[in-house]
């Protein structure tokens, strides 16, 4: 057999036993797209508005500083672009109008402005990490990690922002469960129990749920982090998708829980459908 | 308007999916990594649907941003860690040509994404440098390099070279 057709069936037997599914891949792909949507509302919003107030206040320049942030940054020459597999950005200039293609550091410094961020946020939200820790309050302020605020070791450049979502589908058995009261967890705990494994680099999470009745689904988020079959720490209930990043203790199982509750006024009637879990290195 | 675009992107991603995790996958050699990768991608295609759809390829588009990820990755895992040992693994098991995988796993990433989008994907050379944002020539010399260098690990001949 020739080199070229010893590759060509090496290839595609290599390949073959990859399983893809497809319905479950474009659930968490539209879940994903959703969310970086509102995202990007939002930090538009919020340099608008700086624009304006800066406007008012000092006139052009200091507006022209805020909007400064907005400007464009070397292109793929940068020698700084991030080489992780991190949130990136890419414009295929095939219409020749002059697209650049946008690369990691430009995300970087959006993500400056971003409002999730618990240390731009006043009051607190429930910080799953800290609780799971020890912390004897159920709402705290999430602090940021000691190596980015420690004075003593200097100013430390943060890890490039990066992303994983995975998913589950939940059916009606575990919808029945979830609004009966009637328990699947090993813990006991009332609702319908779905566990994700973080890795030693999540630090935060989001939840997104997809119900077929297009209707919101009241569910919990929590973690298992010392391997018995409790949960730890605090929790935070949510409908349909989580507002804010949630703290996490890396490494440790999170569990998404369908329980009964009431969404929108009315009571959440899962019937089925999908969690997408998206984790997060850094905000 | 908006539903025949969101149907029209729906069938496009059944379409291409499954090929685009699959070739990723050879460029990475790790089926979570070429999911996220593959995801990644068709989550940009998504943001950019509108205008990607009246593209002559769009199947490129994607393939650009899915095999330019999958290489970063790739490279990054030749920094930090060997793919495939130079015995048989749990990773080799059940392949039908082991020496074949690891042969491949060893190239460069560009290299490796010359190799699949060529003899997996069977795309002519014209494709691959466009999907590799490099020149025709530039993609000529990874193949190149790749066969020559697959050659040498696998003891075979190099008979002829690619057009």
């Amino acid at each position: 057999m020739s080199l070229d057709a010893r590759l060509k069936q090496g290839l595609n037997n290599l390949a073959a036993p990859i399983d893809v599914d497809y319905e479950l891949g474009l659930v968490r792909v539209q879940a994903v797209a959703r969310r970086r949507e509102r995202r990007n509302v939002m930090i538009a919003a919020f340099a608008g508005a700086a624009a304006a107030l800066a406007l008012l206040a000092g006139g052009g320049r200091l507006a022209d500083m805020v909007l400064g942030i907005e400007a464009p940054l070397p292109s793929v020459d940068n020698p700084n672009v991030d080489e992780d597999l991190g949130v990136d950005e890419t414009r295929f200039d095939e219409e020749g109008d002059g697209d650049r293609v946008v690369q990691d550091d430009e995300l970087r410094v959006d993500e400056a402005l971003d409002l999730s961020d618990p240390r731009q946020v006043d009051g607190g939200r429930t910080d799953i990490a800290g609780l799971a820790n020890g912390s004897s309050d159920y709402v705290s302020t999430s602090k940021p990690a000691a190596s980015e605020t420690d004075p003593t070791q200097g100013k430390q450049e943060l890890p490039s922002r990066s992303e994983r979502f995975e998913s589950q589908n939940y059916t009606p058995v575990n919808s029945s469960v979830a609004t009966s009261g009637q328990a699947t967890c090993s813990n006991g705990e009332n609702g319908a129990c779905f566990e994700f494994q973080a890795r030693d680099d999540d630090r935060y999470v989001t939840v997104d749920i997809e119900d077929a009745s297009g209707a919101p689904v009241y569910a919990w988020v929590q973690q298992n982090v010392d391997g018995d079959p409790q949960s730890d720490g605090g929790w935070t209930d949510f409908c349909a998708s989580t507002s804010d990043p949630i703290p996490i203790t890396p490494g440790a199982v999170v569990r998404i829980m369908l329980d009964s509750g009431t969404c929108d006024g009315a009571d959440s009637s899962p019937t089925n459908g999908t969690i997408t879990v998206t984790f997060l290195n850094r905000l | 308007m908006a539903r025949d675009i969101e149907d029209s992107y729906e069938w496009f991603f059944r379409a291409e999916f499954p090929q685009v995790v699959r070739s990723a996958y050879l460029v990475v050699y790790d089926r979570e990594a070429a999911r996220d990768v593959a995801q990644e991608a068709f989550v940009q295609v998504l943001r950019h649907w509108k205008r990607i759809s009246k593209y002559d390829k769009p199947e490129a588009w994607v393939r650009r941003v899915a095999i330019r990820l999958a290489v970063k990755v790739a490279k990054k895992q030749r920094t930090l860690t060997p793919l495939i040992e130079d015995h048989d693994t749990p990773a080799t098991q059940g392949m039908s040509d082991p020496d074949l995988a690891r042969a491949v796993a060893k190239l460069p990433g560009n290299q490796r994404a010359a190799v699949v989008l060529f003899y997996f994907e069977d795309r002519p050379v014209s494709e691959i440098a466009d999907i590799l944002e490099c020149s025709q020539a530039t993609a000529k010399v990874h193949l190149h390099r790749a066969r020559k260098r697959l050659a040498e690990l696998l003891g075979e001949e190099v008979l002829v070279d690619v057009s």
